[in-house]
């Protein structure tokens, strides 16, 4: 199981380590830093290192290395989907999950890794349950226990870690009974040169803030359930329930929690929101190049397309841009060569554009590469996919919660080729 | 800020860490907290101005004159830590305990006072936090004793209530028990004492912590708790013990075996709460990592059927430790595997990727036992490909993992992702070790129906930025051509179009590949050769050199100035790599059998550069090979140089069958990971087993019409490749033949004597054969003259066919 954990920043340090079971020399690491070096991006280190001895598994998050150190047989995604919900958890904790963060609250970081591993088999990795173990630090707990001594960790058993719904605390009271559901949709599609669609899918997902007194029961039916076709749920959804009927039905966890992802493959038909028309072209022989971007909404089913943001990565011999955009603003950093364009809304009566010239370096020859294009953009009040909820219901409470659901289309990996 | 922020902080920066707070420092800066409490002296700076210090004021009265006492009295102990901190602590009891603190530095273990509290703890919690703060005000120049040394003191603070100073004591036990065993000792009763406690959450947290110190001594005294816990009416307490016997078990095998607790974690089995059950299974399977007899956990129907309820409910860790462990499960039947598979099959929709691929590698498994025309077969193949396809919309770690697995899946079963073939398409900012592999899988699964699709990706990538991903994508068309025969020729135009380009690392890749199209269809694409010359010199890595020769020698004929050509690469001819070196040799040798009158010069020129001013052996040999083929025997020598080449196929690079099979039996672990089985890497498993896919015992009768195979190298080098434990010896009785006519018997049934000999006057005939399944079975049969009797020495991977093999022999041979 996990032996060790280190948390190495970007610039190599590593400034925390937990053992689980003996110690492991932080030499350890050495390797991990060979194939950093190799590696010509951040996050081009392969997940899974061997060396002599042990095997490393990293993840990288929020440009923080954690390296977990295994000596036997382990089922690498284990260790890999044990690093992220340490990773959520800090996040959960402090906000942030960065160097400063953790290094701020380096006490509750080791308080917390104790109960999360015990001789590298998880224990409680459940919020609910950590937060009962360990409460998380805010300005006036921090205030108080200073005053008073008392300290933040939980002196009695949670309740939730054994019974059948180990993810809900007893007790649970609220003044405002509400339950709110996102429907977030995330489209990745790579569209080819000449604007048809390579491949599309949507990956969408239900997050959840539910906050009901009691042990409540809810159901969740779908217009059209049948679209969900490759989903994944949260532990407290019964799957027969849904085998047989298509209904969630579910005794929800307590605060924030993602009830449900789900996938449409790119054999059903995407929609894609936005079209882009471009002309990024350098000449032969010459010190110029054009660059020519349009964008226009496409199936939006009369939703305006906000928050858009186009980037991409020009060739490397680029020097500077020179370009005009016809709404928003645009940057170019020199030295990553990123070009990025703050477009906000499309209005389609007047389509947004960035048009001007590139200046590459002289002498150099025409670039081989063709920078791709990346589009991020947001459709409120719509799924794209087209799910609908159908209604919501509580039973086992006797109050009459109030009941919210959003819709959300975002683009994820949305691609552009040139 | 929080004092305790500030501090940690301010030891960051200073000196006295590294630089970085590890568990040790951690636990250094709690004990100085709650322990070394000198508000008023930094310990080491001397008592002198103890008594001088104006701060005494704040602190509880003592007497000016026994502080001035102490000091006398105390100044040779000076650097004894335990001293100081005694000594410190008197400033804040009263006059009563200062004696009994003073009695107690000779008896560190015993320092309570009259009410039973220890001294440290007499300090409400508020009045620490006050304590901490002033100190904090203090440090700047603090330095602190040897952490190691504060040891009775810490372990005097175990009685406390306070369960974070608790937890803390426990975490510095963990630290530094090692380094102090004697010390360690005065731990126990406490550590069994809160074994007893009435609040569930200090008995686990007592036997968790005891499971974690690796002192001989204390070990001893853990067993009467921990079979308590183990009983405890808690699940809880109980599910942490479970952990705790795989603890020490990893200290002290042996104890764990004589005091019966592998017994009682296979009664945890049956627990009623899923969780004990799920941690019963992890601690089983990890002793059974090092363990002689690996088969634990005994896997029978009840069991998997507790098993299989318990994971239901548990959490998705300890899914992952029961489907792991059902994987190891050999189903009598195709009914009981079916309803495993239907048990197992909802967890394909669970959240924990690790769930999903721990769930898939026990269908994959099954699968094998189902037969293959019923319709649930065909729904659970179905069922398998969505939760593989979302594993790919992971984070980038995920999707390596998830991509190294499916890469084994689709050489197994192709069908079942062979519509998918869009979610391997490459997105520009992945990371490059998902690129690598998505290129890997999009090969394995083109085909006709989408090899359209495929190219113009192919093609796309091949403009990329990343050198090792672009000239991948190249050679990648290269493989798609000998795999698509239909595509070849879109293939090559696609790379001639890629030439085009002139990219130089593109080009060169480029033509390695169409070196291997031409092997694969001779006499085909010929009429790009002139286009391939025309890069000759920008051809500067020995792959692409020694490619572009080969194609120049091959097609000599055809290739009006090939002399020339070839003569061009000559001149820098030490300079090249052996391999550039060899292909030339070949190649104008090549160029002479098809065109002897204008180049016998050139042919001079290279052989006596080859035998005479080269000191490799290889290139040597080759050189006097050729030149004595030549001057002897011309037709000779056109009959081996210009022979016929055999055809490459795209099997090359698929994984051999028993591997692979092995392989799925590890889907999610690191032997998928790094396609090898885990005995080749995993260290110190001597209790690893190889694992076999389970095999349908009906069909064994049609499985071994089997293949001739095996040449004596490969069936040496197979029988001692696999370990000695699979050799079966089987008898063959009352069979009155020779060994020819054995041989002659075997023949006619297809099992082919690879070789003979004669050892001791007995005739050793060594046979191999492989099922039509892929399991390679290698057979060693003894005959000794006279005796009727024959010894049948069968090796195999998947033992459990010997048997049947060995049936097969018996009938063959007495018929």
């Amino acid at each position: 199981m996990i032996h060790s954990l280190f948390l190495i920043n970007s610039s190599g340090d590593i400034f925390l380590e937990k053992h689980w079971k003996s110690v492991v020399s932080r030499s350890v690491c050495d390797y991990f830093f060979e194939a950093q070096e190799r590696a010509t991006e951040p996050e081009n280190v392969p997940p899974v290192i061997p060396t002599p001895h042990h095997y490393l598994i990293s993840v990288l998050r929020h440009r923080i290395y954690f390296v977990a150190v295994i000596q036997s047989e382990v089922p690498p995604l284990f260790v890999i989907e044990f690093l992220h919900r340490v990773v959520d958890t800090f996040q959960d904790y402090f906000g942030v999950c960065t160097e400063a963060a953790i290094k701020d609250n380096v006490v509750v970081v080791y308080e917390l890794l104790e109960e999360m591993l015990d001789n590298g088999f998880p224990l409680a990795t459940e919020s609910n349950i950590l937060k009962e173990l360990i409460k998380p630090p805010t300005i006036l707990r921090t205030m108080v226990n200073t005053i008073t001594g008392s300290t933040n960790v939980g002196e009695q058993l949670p309740t939730g870690q054994l019974s059948v719904v180990p993810w809900r605390r007893t007790g649970v009271k609220y003044t405002n009974n509400e339950a709110y559901f996102d429907v977030v949709e995330e489209i990745d599609a790579i569209i080819d040169k000449s604007g048809s669609t390579i491949t599309a899918e949507i990956q969408g997902v239900i997050d959840a803030c539910v906050k009901l007194t009691g042990m409540p029961d809810l159901t969740l039916s779908f217009m059209n359930p049948r679209l969900l076709d490759d989903v994944s749920f949260h532990p407290c959804v019964r799957f027969k329930r849904w085998e047989a009927e298509r209904i969630l039905s579910f005794i929800p966890p307590d605060g924030n929690f993602r009830l449900l992802s789900y996938h449409v493959s790119s054999q059903n038909l995407v929609a894609i929101p936005v079209y882009v028309k471009h002309n990024i072209s350098f000449r032969e022989g010459s010190s110029q190049g054009r660059f020519d971007l349009t964008l226009g909404p496409k199936q939006t089913m009369g939703k305006s397309v906000e928050a858009v943001l186009v980037t991409s990565q020009l060739p490397r011999g680029v020097l500077t841009a020179n370009l005009n955009p016809s709404q928003g603003t645009y940057t170019f950093d020199p030295v990553t060569k990123m070009l990025s364009w703050d477009v906000g809304k499309i209005n389609p009566q007047k389509l947004p554009s960035l048009k001007g010239t590139m200046s590459l370096q002289a002498g150099a020859s025409k670039p081989d590469e063709n920078p791709t294009i990346n589009i991020q953009l947001k459709i409120q009040q719509m799924a794209i996919s087209g799910l609908k909820v159908n209604r919501l219901d509580m039973y086992g409470e006797k109050y009459k919660p109030f009941k919210g659901i959003k819709y959300m289309t975002k683009a994820g990996k949305f691609q552009v080729r040139t | 800020m929080d004092f305790r922020e500030e501090q940690i902080a301010r030891l960051l920066n200073s000196n006295i860490v590294r630089g970085t707070a590890s568990d040790e420092q951690w636990v250094q800066l709690i004990t100085d907290y709650f322990l070394t409490a000198p508000v008023e002296v930094s310990p080491l700076s001397g008592s002198d101005s103890e008594s001088d210090s104006p701060d005494t004021d704040s602190s509880p009265q003592t007497t000016d004159a026994e502080e001035d006492e102490d000091t006398t009295e105390e100044q040779p102990l000076l650097n004894d830590p335990v001293a100081e901190t005694l000594q410190s602590v008197r400033h804040y009891v009263s006059e009563d305990s200062a004696q009994e603190i003073e009695r107690a530095r000779d008896y560190r273990c015993s320092c309570t006072f009259n009410d039973g509290v220890p001294c440290y703890t007499r300090y409400t919690p508020a009045e620490m936090v006050k304590r901490r703060d002033q100190m904090n005000e203090m440090t700047n120049e603090a330095s602190f004793p040897a952490v190691s040394s504060l040891f009775p003191d810490v372990v005097n603070c175990m009685q406390t209530d306070n369960l974070e100073l608790k937890k803390l004591v426990y975490l510095y036990l963990m630290n530094y028990a090692k380094s102090q065993p004697d010390m360690a000792i005065m731990a126990v009763n406490s550590f069994v004492k809160d074994c007893e406690d009435p609040n569930p959450l200090i008995r686990a947290l007592a036997v968790r912590t005891m499971g974690c110190i690796r002192v001989d001594k204390i070990t001893e005294y853990l067993c009467e708790p921990l079979r308590k816990c183990l009983k405890d009416e808690d699940p809880y307490v109980r599910k942490t013990a479970a952990v705790c016997v795989a603890k020490l078990h990893d200290i002290n095998a042996q104890m764990v075996e004589d005091q019966g607790f592998l017994d009682s974690l296979r009664d945890l089995i049956a627990d009623s709460n899923p969780m004990v059950v799920a941690n019963a299974v992890a601690a089983l399977s990890e002793i059974s990592e090092s363990h002689p007899n690996s088969n634990l956990l005994d896997l029978n129907p009840q069991n998997i059927n507790k098993l299989l309820t318990a994971l239901n409910e548990c959490t998705e860790w300890g899914q992952i430790f029961i489907l792991d462990c059902l994987s190891n499960y050999n189903p009598k039947d195709e009914r009981e595997a079916q309803s495993i598979c239907e048990r197992v099959t909802p967890r394909l929709s669970h959240a924990n990727s690790a769930v999903v691929l721990s769930a898939v590698k026990v269908l994959m498994k099954f699968l094998e036992l189902l037969p293959k025309d019923s319709d649930y077969y065909n729904t659970l193949l179905k069922k398998l490909s969505p939760p593989l396809v979302t594993l790919l919309s992971g984070e980038p770690e995920v999707q390596y993992v998830a991509l190294r697995n499916i890469n084994l899946i689709v050489q197994k079963r192709p069908e079942i992702l062979k519509q998918e073939i869009k979610v391997f398409f490459v997105k520009y900012n992945d990371p490059i070790y998902v690129k690598l592999e998505k290129l890997d899988i999009m090969i394995r699964l083109a085909s006709q129906a989408n090899i359209a699709q495929v190219l113009a990706e192919l093609k796309e990538y091949a403009t990329e930025v990343d050198v090792d991903f672009v000239r991948k994508a190249v050679r990648a068309i290269g493989r798609c051509a000998i795999k698509v025969e239909q595509s070849a020729e879109r293939c090559v135009s696609t790379l001639l179009d890629l030439i085009q380009t002139k990219v130089n690392y593109v080009v060169q890749e480029a033509i390695v590949v169409i070196r291997d199209i031409f092997r694969k269809y001779p006499n085909k694409y010929e009429s790009i050769i002139a286009t391939l010359c025309e890069n000759l010199d920008s051809l500067d890595e020995p792959d692409a050199r020694a490619a572009m020769i080969w194609i120049v020698g091959e097609y000599a004929e055809r290739i009006d100035n090939a002399d020339e050509l070839l003569e061009s690469f000559l001149e820098g001819f030490h300079d090249e790599s052996t391999q550039v070196q060899l292909t030339l040799l070949t190649a104008i040798v090549k160029l002479f059998l098809k065109k002897p009158s204008e180049t016998q010069e050139l042919v001079q020129q290279v052989l006596s550069l080859a035998t005479q001013d080269s000191d490799n052996p290889d290139l040597r040999d080759r050189g006097y090979i050729y030149w004595r083929l030549l001057s002897t025997d011309p037709v000779t020598a056109k009959e081996v140089v210009l022979s016929e080449k055999p055809l490459i196929s795209e099997e090359t690079d698929l994984i051999e069958p028993t591997l692979l099979d092995e392989l799925i039996c590890h889907i999610g672990s690191l032997a998928s990971v790094y396609h090898k089985p885990p005995s080749a890497f995993v260290e110190g498993s001597h209790g690893v087993h190889r694992k076999h896919l389970p095999v349908q015992n009906s069909s064994y009768d049609k499985k071994c019409r089997c293949r001739p195979s095996s040449e004596r190298q490969v069936f040496l080098a197979t029988w001692k490749d696999i370990p000695n434990e699979n050799e079966l010896q089987y008898q063959i009785k009352e069979c009155h033949l020779n060994a020819d006519s054995v041989s002659g018997k075997l023949q006619n049934n297809n099992i082919f004597t690879i070789a003979k000999r004669n050892v001791e006057g007995q005739d050793m005939l060594y046979q191999s054969l492989k099922l039509t399944n892929g399991i390679w079975i290698l057979a060693e049969l003894r005959i000794q003259p006279g005796n009727p009797n024959y010894t049948l020495s069968l090796k195999c991977r998947a033992p459990e066919v010997s048997q049947y093999v060995y049936l097969t022999y018996d009938s063959v041979l007495k018929s």
